[in-house]
């Protein structure tokens, strides 16, 4: 199964879920998707996303100037954020539990 | 771990730039949203990987590539541009139609501008990652009005330089009224157009681009040639210089010869540094024949030769009465015949001091002056000039009237020592050529071959 496809739908809770625990800029964004399993994800596709949910108001952005080299975004979860982390949470839920009872039951027959 | 890490940094520079490049169709504002922290993000993913293919860890499906490339870590640039635009939920990049004949012949002649524009685009994209550049571009853009004003003034002087209004070349501001109303104008709808109140669309804007950038060359030759205009009309109607010697802007009318001492020196022989005898010219005449006050025809002579030519670089000049030559031969032969028929005397000028200021030639270490100036120390004052001469009654001077106001003295008081008068003083120039075509003999320091009762020259 092309895992790339599925994620592509849980991209935006994947990242407010690694934002919630500590704020990240892009790369280390990407690190921590890797490092819990996600390995698939491409670059890119967090940085846009993050990108995105930062126009949409769900994360806050400071930047964070470094002496010896560019200068890094850092993206945090605000409170809009953490509202629609919670509603696509439970939304994953009832999709993955329906999903496994679905597949569950194709399984059996 | 930062990008000065990785030994590619620059690399990761261009990578970001070429990215940014391709999403050179959104917004600025966008495009520094979507890629600000990239270069960071792109370092710490290099050195990741490097890392990781160093430990044998490398993606089986990630881009292939021994990691010496940016292209080969992170895929071509514009996928990389394409997945960041998708997913931060912006439209693809807009992909143009397939264009006609006439499209691409356009797309062909506009080519180099929009690689300029796009290399231009790239160059402003590195330049914003960096962290020097953003106070520049802000002091740059409040210096925008500047360049609105210029550019108005460029254009009105283009308009005004082909329509001939303004024919006098380049010019700071406009010398006639319709000069004036035209920078005026072209001035404001500058700095409108500049403000963005005057919005133009499709064709019309290109030409405005275009106008835009033949103002920055014009700009350019203006600014270039302007400063250079006020000394372009200078040296016309310039003729070949007259012979004399100009003194403050005047032909002088005579000249006064004092030696070392300060000592007047009648009959002072003057040449160039080529041995030609230094005239006073045609321009010189003037008033000065009649100095005198003597509305008669005089001549006005140095002296003589003993073959009876004139010289006229011998001073001061000195007045003879008619009676002194044959006018008719003068005047048709040019050959000067002297008369001693009637006693007549040839008046001086008066001379301008009794005696000028001593003038000494300082000299270092004391050492031998080859031109037999007793050699001493610097005197007060070194170098006396005849303007610093005393200016009271030269009563012991060796002519009787200071000035030419007052009546001409007797220098000379017979007829047959006349022609000894322009010898009379020491010559001044110390070497001739002798080749000059005037009848004058070189003053050779062996004394003149003629036969003219001259006094040897030192």
């Amino acid at each position: 199964m092309d895992t790339t496809q599925l994620l592509k739908g849980v991209l935006d809770v994947a990242v407010l879920a690694v934002v919630e625990d500590e704020d990240g800029y892009g790369y280390d964004v990407v690190r921590r998707l890797r490092t819990a399993g996600i390995e698939d994800v491409g670059d890119a596709s967090v940085y846009g996303t993050l990108r995105r949910l930062y126009a949409a108001g769900a994360l806050s952005s400071y930047v964070v100037p470094s002496d010896e080299g560019p200068h890094r975004k850092y993206y945090g979860i605000n409170a809009q954020g953490r509202a629609m982390l919670e509603a696509q949470r439970k939304e994953w839920h009832e999709f993955a539990g329906t999903m496994s009872s679905l597949l569950r039951t194709g399984e059996n027959a | 771990m930062s990008i000065t890490d990785t030994p590619l940094g620059s690399d990761v520079a261009d990578f970001a730039a070429r990215v940014r490049a391709e999403l050179a169709d959104l917004a600025p504002d966008q495009v520094d949203d979507l890629t600000d922290g990239l270069e960071a993000d792109l370092a710490e993913a290099w050195a990741d990987r490097l890392t990781r293919s160093c430990d044998g860890a490398t993606r089986s499906d990630g881009p292939s590539g021994t990691a010496n490339d940016a292209t080969a870590l992170f895929g071509p640039p514009a996928a990389y541009a394409a997945e960041l635009r998708a997913a931060a939920g912006l439209d693809p990049r807009v992909v143009r139609r397939r264009p006609g004949l006439r499209g691409r012949v356009g797309a062909l002649v506009t080519a180099p501008w929009r690689g300029a524009v796009s290399r231009a685009q790239r160059l402003l994209a590195r330049l914003r990652s960096t962290r020097w550049w953003p106070p520049v571009e802000d002091l740059l853009v409040a210096l925008r009005p500047m360049w609105w004003v210029l550019r108005g003034w460029i254009v009105a002087h283009l308009l005004l330089q082909v329509s001939g209004i303004e024919r006098n070349g380049p010019w700071w501001v406009p010398e006639t009224f319709v000069g004036w109303v035209v920078l005026v104008a072209a001035v404001v709808a500058s700095a409108q157009w500049g403000r963005g109140w005057w919005q133009v669309g499709g064709r019309w804007h290109r030409v405005l681009v275009v106008l835009n950038a033949v103002a920055v060359v014009a700009g350019v030759v203006f600014v270039s040639w302007l400063p250079g205009r006020e000394t372009e009309y200078v040296d016309v109607e310039m003729g070949p210089l007259q012979d004399g010697v100009v003194v403050g802007g005047e032909y002088a009318e005579n000249l006064f010869v004092y030696d070392a001492q300060g000592e007047p020196v009648a009959g002072a022989q003057v040449f160039d540094q080529a041995g030609r005898p230094v005239t006073l010219g045609i321009d010189s005449i003037g008033a000065a024949e009649h100095w005198d006050g003597s509305d008669a025809l005089q001549w006005r002579l140095g002296g003589a030769r003993a073959d009876g030519t004139g010289v006229w670089n011998a001073y001061p000049l000195l007045l003879f009465p008619e009676a002194a030559l044959d006018v008719t031969q003068a005047w048709e032969n040019g050959e000067l015949v002297w008369l001693h028929d009637e006693p007549w005397v040839p008046t001086s000028p008066g001379w301008p001091f009794a005696a000028a200021q001593a003038v000494t030639v300082p000299t270092g270490k004391a050492v031998t002056v080859p031109t037999g100036t007793p050699t001493q120390a610097p005197a007060d004052d070194p170098v006396g000039t005849p303007t610093d001469a005393p200016t009271g009654h030269p009563a012991d001077g060796p002519t009787a009237s200071p000035t030419g106001a007052t009546a001409p003295t007797t220098v000379v008081p017979g007829a047959d020592q006349a022609a000894e008068q322009p010898d009379a003083g020491a010559t001044t120039a110390a070497t001739s050529t002798g080749d000059d075509a005037t009848p004058v003999d070189p003053p050779g320091g062996t004394g003149a071959a003629d036969t003219l009762p001259t006094a040897p020259t030192r």
